[in-house]
């Protein structure tokens, strides 16, 4: 199955660096600080506004504000972008920015909770992909925006299959092992959520079949 | 690597790792060759991932919300003509004064407990995520033990007495620098930076410590045991002076 979000990847090609064969391998140019300044803001908001905004709707979980984020975050591209050295790192600074408006609209303790997971790996749910197939858009959305808040975000980076894990630790300032750690968790509590609210909505239409026999 | 270590690394392994050059990866998949059941595993695994990043990444997104972001006007950052060759100007200067700065001080220290300081704040304002929380005070120093990040050797009791929120490691001039939040009882957060003192140059001793105003925080600096502390509080010189006195 070739993933929805590859789209993306393909459009983010032409700002990419340019590539060179060096030795037989493709080496990137790094693009600089003076490319960077050619960067069209318009392309951008057509490259990233909507997983920009897919990403803030996972940590707000609501619209109007995953909204404001986006824009905000385009804002500050408009307003700081030239600050950025590196082209290359374009994605990440966008999705970092998003990232840190979001934390600094939060009131700062909100986003520190009690407990650390330790333990890198839980093994999640087993579910098969026909099952996930059959389920509406909207009950895996429900079941992202179910998950604990320190899962959330890199789990939605995870699925947006965008990002590195590299890339993950950088957006969401936190080491690479934690990344990973919160991913397993989320990914694990995501799958039980999924089977909780497909189980919900079978017995919902076996009871509506139910009435309509009776009826 | 057995079979249970390898459906770990696999599983956290989406089809755009694969390649990557993760040794660690590499070793699980070579596992998954030898392995019919956990290759068919990992196969539904990445199967099922992908099923969920399709229905993840066709969530709608609003109508109108592209030019929304397009029609905002940002202020212009561009400087004026006259501008730029002063600017230019400026900034040669500059540059040789710095050079000229550190040809005449190679011995002094490189860097300044103000700039120390500022970067600090500028950090916190920033809202940074903590890489532990926990209430567990030892925990927090047992993990900044783990990412080599130096530990306080004392804090201060009224400071200890507070309930801690977590941790987190950050890098001041290529120097691990410690960072423990811990919440006051007004509920506003006290932020306790450590690192290394050597470079910082001459620090107040523990028993007077070095106060100052920097935005909406009143700062502690002190330096004891070659770690230079760092305090940060919402208030003002008298509710620091309370939180790290030393009796």
């Amino acid at each position: 199955m070739r993933p929805a979000s590859s789209y993306c990847r393909e459009g983010w090609r032409h700002l990419a660096p340019q590539a060179r064969v060096f030795n037989g391998s493709v080496v990137r140019k790094s693009l600089r600080y003076a490319e960077v300044a050619r960067l069209n803001t318009a392309q951008l908001v057509e490259e990233f506004y909507m997983p920009l905004y897919r990403f803030g709707l996972s940590l707000t979980r609501k619209e109007s504000d995953a909204g404001d984020l986006t824009q905000q975050t385009f804002y500050r591209w408009q307003t700081k972008g030239h600050q950025l050295r590196d082209a290359a790192k374009v994605k990440t600074w966008l999705f970092t920015t998003l990232y840190r408006e979001f934390l600094a609209k939060k009131r700062h303790d909100q986003h520190f909770v009690d407990v650390e997971d330790d333990s890198v790996f839980v093994e999640p749910e087993h579910i098969s992909p026909s099952f996930v197939d059959t389920l509406d858009a909207a009950i895996v959305q429900e079941a992202l925006l179910e998950l604990h808040d320190r899962y959330r975000a890199p789990v939605t980076l995870f699925y947006m299959q965008q990002h590195s894990y590299r890339e993950i630790a950088e957006i969401l300032e936190i080491p690479i092992g934690t990344v990973m750690s919160r991913i397993s968790r989320g990914k694990a509590e995501l799958r039980k959520s999924l089977s909780d609210l497909a189980a919900n909505e079978a017995r919902k239409i076996v009871s509506i079949e139910k009435v309509r026999a009776h009826g | 690597m057995d079979n249970e270590q390898a459906r770990s690394i696999l599983s956290l392994h989406r089809r755009m790792d694969e390649g990557n050059g993760d040794p660690r990866f590499r070793e699980a998949e070579k596992v998954a060759e030898r392995d019919r059941e956990l290759a068919q595993w990992w196969a539904e695994e990445k199967d099922v991932d992908d099923a969920i990043s399709a229905q993840l990444t066709n969530m709608p997104v609003p109508a109108g919300l592209k030019q929304r972001i397009l029609s905002q006007t940002p202020p212009s950052t561009a400087p004026n003509k006259w501008l730029r060759p002063v600017l230019l100007a400026a900034a040669c200067l500059v540059a040789l004064a710095v050079l000229f700065g550190s040809w005449r001080s190679r011995s002094h220290p490189p860097m300044s407990l103000a700039e120390y300081r500022s970067q600090m704040v500028n950090f916190i304002d920033g809202y940074p995520p903590l890489a532990l929380e926990t209430k567990d005070l030892s925990q927090l120093t047992a993990f900044l033990a783990r990412a080599d990040a130096p530990r306080p050797s004392e804090i201060p009791k009224k400071l200890r007495e507070l309930e801690p929120i977590g941790c987190r490691t950050l890098q001041f001039h290529g120097e691990n620098v410690a960072l423990i939040c811990f919440r006051r009882e007004n509920g506003t957060t006290a932020h306790l930076f450590i690192m290394k003192s050597a470079g910082l140059g001459h620090l107040s001793s523990r028993d007077t410590p070095a106060y100052a105003p920097s935005g909406k925080w009143m700062t502690a600096a002190w330096g004891e045991d070659g770690k230079a502390y760092l305090v940060l509080v919402e208030g003002d010189l008298a509710q620091i002076k309370n939180i790290v006195k030393t009796s």
